[in-house]
């Protein structure tokens, strides 16, 4: 991808193609969402907004495409090609809404209109911009499928967003923003919600895409690694206020300020080709039965509503020893999840044997089952799901005592406050609910239930993926530390590479339901055998800029 | 889409089964013996006997049961004991009524469900908001017999531009323009409660819609609000609606019993009504699981309707 080299001195003549100076949101919070940023993007330039959740980028995205939250109150000044949108009428917004400024969003399962068709659609983008007939609009979107290089567009325009793969879904979102040709595309977040090649995909697509129009794009993440891929300039928002701002190499090489660097430094990052593998001592094998051990274990979803049975997983065979920490990668359809959940005895195994302490949990009854699960702990990867948001903190983490009647109040309000310590929660915390949390800490919460019966398994499922970095990496510290101490044997679900290699100290790598590869952490990330996890490694966008990243691989 | 009514229908065929003998044993254990009815008070026990064994109520009650399924299967419920008549006949004279009626109120009640719904929806206002709530929660709380009353003395006593009840003397069809005339006070009557709950469901599902993801990708695409509502909320929110929709029918059919007596519309109402006071146990029977019928019916016709509202089940995944 070829980077044309921008903000030249003499383009300062011409207004640039967005301009927000001194912008301030304002909600009925006690403090505002933003507090004064100002950002430019040249024609054909991509400025990377980034921030953690509550830092006001995507807010500052809003104000720009004149969306804002009910309630939210903007004032200083947004020039789009050198007229003001803060203040315009809802109807100039809505002619500039598309075709000047467009935006593309996170969530492609939900973005599309699920019961119109992508051809429907993109032609209720283009008649809102002038009318077009039938005809007309059809060819224009089957055009577009292609410039987003949506295979076999003619069909693909029939088809409802359903029948899509999920980056097609992302492709089709992005065709939407393009329809109307705008100067400006706003992308929100648009590869956090898909899998590693995917995303590596749809974002040399963007580079394209920018390439080919000459569009603008102001790209809002928190993936440092987007970042280094894409971006030529970065700002670094927090807590709605602009902490710096330097073109994308100089960011990387010097970050200024220490919030940038502790961003950086809290990325997790997988070990590159060129280091050799540090083998991990080998756990102590074999003594004592294994925590978990799944035979063959093949597990069908049954048919339902018109479809099919589906096998999720088949002929899976891998351990978990004592003490040990296993990740389980994979993107999304590989059945990891389904794997998690049968290894839990959730789920029930249509063929293999699932053991957990020794026990084949086919063969258990009912009240045995319920002695084996004391000893099995869950994480979920949603805390703010799977907490009842009527329960406080300290009866949520008594609950698994209460359900297993361990001791009595007393002593179950020792643990309870012991458990609070354990995972670094101020003891104040104990009688909040939920919704008065924040992500992290509700992520803490659902670790000390986890741990409150003193599991010697616990299986998380993608603990850490609904957190920022930075949070992240103190979670991911905070386990790794409890695991140390506790010695407790964990199933790591998660499809984020780099985090896994930091837990884990064996990786199973699955996909579309077979293991197609495992073994220790530093060898299969650092020298992966098979060809699909090679590409897996290789889709995880680094934390360095594109050009050096380039000039490392060809070292 | 083939399959997914087909595998419905064993459930569906099971519901009425269970139904005809929920209606036949419960119809037996309220007070009161159609035998002392026909024979009237002064009969001799051998007279009664004699009437018994005539209508087969002698016979052992699993018998009558089965006999009594049996007729139903060949469509032929055979003679009303004290209406009158063979009951094939009087069924199908009162279903044509309550079926004009029922349609009538079900087309009233769409009507102004959309109007009332869309429109509050799209004039987004608190004003229009306010007068829609107060309209709506009226709608809910008064009972047909007194929106009936009451209708009947503001358009046919006060402002006499309407039939107070009946149905047209030349039938339905030969006059149309006159039948409306006839059918709009108890069809509205009837259509009223179902409109308000309809109009309350749809209005909140279409502000749902409004806040989902693909509302806010048509808006940053310069869609304006009037099309959104039209084409892509209102689609998204009619299948939850049909299925409300379904569930009003079976209301329909219970306010019909009422708006009958009220407007004198010789329906099926009137029909149970006077089968029920004069424990006509054959006809009462038959009139009950006729309605049972209808309902599970619509409830099909529903899943169905919803099917082809949403390309997900039309389609399933790819």
């Amino acid at each position: 991808m070829t980077v044309p080299h921008l903000h030249r001195a003499d383009q300062t003549a011409a207004p640039p193609l967005l301009r927000v100076r001194d912008l301030r949101i304002d909600f009925a919070h006690p403090r505002p969402a933003v507090e004064g940023i100002d950002v430019t993007v040249g024609r054909g330039e991509i400025v990377a907004l980034v921030g953690e959740s509550g830092s006001g980028k995507s807010m500052t995205a809003r104000a720009v495409i004149g969306l804002l939250p009910r309630g939210a109150v903007a004032t200083g000044s947004i020039e789009l090609e050198g007229r003001e949108v803060l203040g315009a009428s809802e109807e100039d917004l809505r002619r500039l809404r598309g075709a000047g400024v467009a935006m593309v969003f996170q969530e492609p399962q939900t973005a599309p209109n699920p019961v119109r068709t992508v051809g429907w659609q993109l032609r209720e983008a283009l008649r809102a911009h002038g009318a077009v007939s039938r005809a007309e609009a059809r060819e224009r979107a089957v055009a577009l499928l292609r410039q987003v290089e949506i295979p076999d567009p003619e069909t693909r325009v029939d088809h409802y967003p359903h029948q899509l793969s999920g980056g097609q879904k992302q492709r089709v979102v992005l065709a939407l923003a393009l329809a109307n040709e705008p100067s400006l595309l706003l992308a929100d977040e648009p590869t956090t919600a898909l899998d590693v090649t995917v995303q590596a995909e749809i974002l040399a697509l963007l580079g394209r895409l920018r390439d080919e129009t000459g569009a603008g794009v102001l790209l809002i993440t928190h993936n440092m690694g987007v970042v280094a891929r894409l971006a030529q300039r970065v700002v670094v928002l927090r807590e709605g206020r602009v902490v710096e701002e330097a073109p994308v190499r100089r960011l990387f090489a010097e970050p200024e300020h220490p919030y940038t660097r502790q961003l950086l430094g809290a990325v997790p990052r997988l070990p590159s080709g060129s280091e050799p593998p540090t083998l991990a001592p080998p756990p102590e094998a074999g003594a004592s039965a294994a925590a978990l051990r799944l035979d063959d274990v093949r597990v069908v979803y049954p048919a339902r509503r018109g479809q099919a049975a589906f096998t999720a997983v088949d002929g899976v065979t891998f351990e978990v020893r004592r003490g040990e920490v296993v990740g389980l990668v994979g993107e999304s359809g590989s059945g990891k999840t389904t794997l998690g959940r049968a290894a839990a005895g959730l789920l029930p195994a249509a063929a293999g044997t699932v053991h957990v302490g020794g026990a084949d949990l086919a063969t258990l009854s009912a009240r045995a089952l319920r002695g084996v699960r004391r000893g099995l702990a869950l994480v979920p990867q949603d805390p703010a799901a799977s907490l009842d948001p009527r329960f406080t903190v300290a009866r949520s983490i008594a609950e698994p005592l209460d359900v297993h009647r361990v001791g009595d109040a007393a002593s179950r309000a020792a643990r309870v406050s012991e458990l609070l310590d354990a995972v670094r929660l101020d003891p104040g915390l104990a009688q909040r609910r939920p919704h008065q949390l924040s992500g992290g800490q509700r992520q803490r919460v659902a670790l000390a239930r986890g741990l409150a019966l003193d599991p010697t398994l616990l299986i998380a499922d993608e603990p850490t993926s609904a957190l920022d970095v930075s949070i992240q990496a103190e979670v991911l510290e905070l386990f790794t530390r409890l695991q140390r101490e506790l010695g407790f044997a964990c199933l790591f679900v998660s499809h984020d590479l780099a985090v896994v290699h930091q837990v884990s100290d064996r990786v199973v790598v699955l996909r579309e339901g077979l293991v197609v590869e495992q073994g220790p952490a530093e060898r299969v990330f650092g020298a992966p055998e098979h060809d699909y996890t090679r590409r897996l490694v290789a889709a995880v966008p680094e934390p360095v800029p594109a050009e050096e990243a380039q000039a490392r691989r060809v070292s | 889409m083939t399959r997914y009514v087909l595998r419905r229908l064993p459930s569906a065929v099971l519901v009425v089964l269970a139904a005809s003998v929920v209606i036949f044993s419960v119809i037996r254990l309220v007070p009161g013996d159609p035998v002392a009815t026909l024979a009237g008070p002064d009969a001799t026990p051998e007279a009664r006997d004699a009437i018994r064994a005539e209508l087969g109520l002698d016979e052992p009650v699993v018998v009558q049961y089965l006999q009594w399924l049996a007729a139903m299967v060949r469509l032929d419920p055979g003679q009303s004991y004290l209406v009158g008549g063979d009951i094939s006949r009087l069924v199908r004279e009162g279903l044509v009524n309550t079926l004009v009626l029922a349609g009538g109120a079900l087309l009233l009640a769409v009507v102004l469900t959309l109007v009332a719904a869309v429109g509050g929806v799209l004039a987004h206002r608190r004003g229009v908001d306010t007068l829609l709530n107060g309209v709506n929660t009226a709608a809910v709380a008064l009972p047909t017999f007194v929106t009936g009353p009451l209708l009947v003395l503001l358009f046919a006593v006060l402002l006499p531009v309407l039939p107070a009840g009946g149905t047209p003397p030349e039938g339905f069809w030969a006059r149309p323009d006159i039948s409306v005339q006839f059918l709009l006070m108890p069809a509205l009557c009837l259509a009223l409660p179902a409109a308000a709950a309809l109009t309350r469901f749809l209005s909140e599902a279409l502000r749902t819609e409004l806040e989902q993801p693909y509302a806010t990708t048509a808006r940053a695409l310069g869609v304006g609000r009037r099309r959104l509502v039209l084409t892509q909320a209102l689609p998204n929110a009619l299948p939850a609606a049909v299925t409300v929709l379904g569930v009003q029918v079976g209301t329909l059919l219970g306010g019909a019993v009422l708006v009958e007596a009220i407007f004198a519309w010789p329906g099926l109402g009137m029909l149970a009504e006077q089968a029920i006071s004069s424990r006509d146990y054959p006809l009462v029977q038959t009139l009950l699981l006729l309605s049972v019928a209808v309902f599970v019916a619509t409830q099909l016709l529903t899943d169905v309707v919803q099917a082809l509202l949403d390309p997900r089940i039309r389609l399933g995944a790819s």
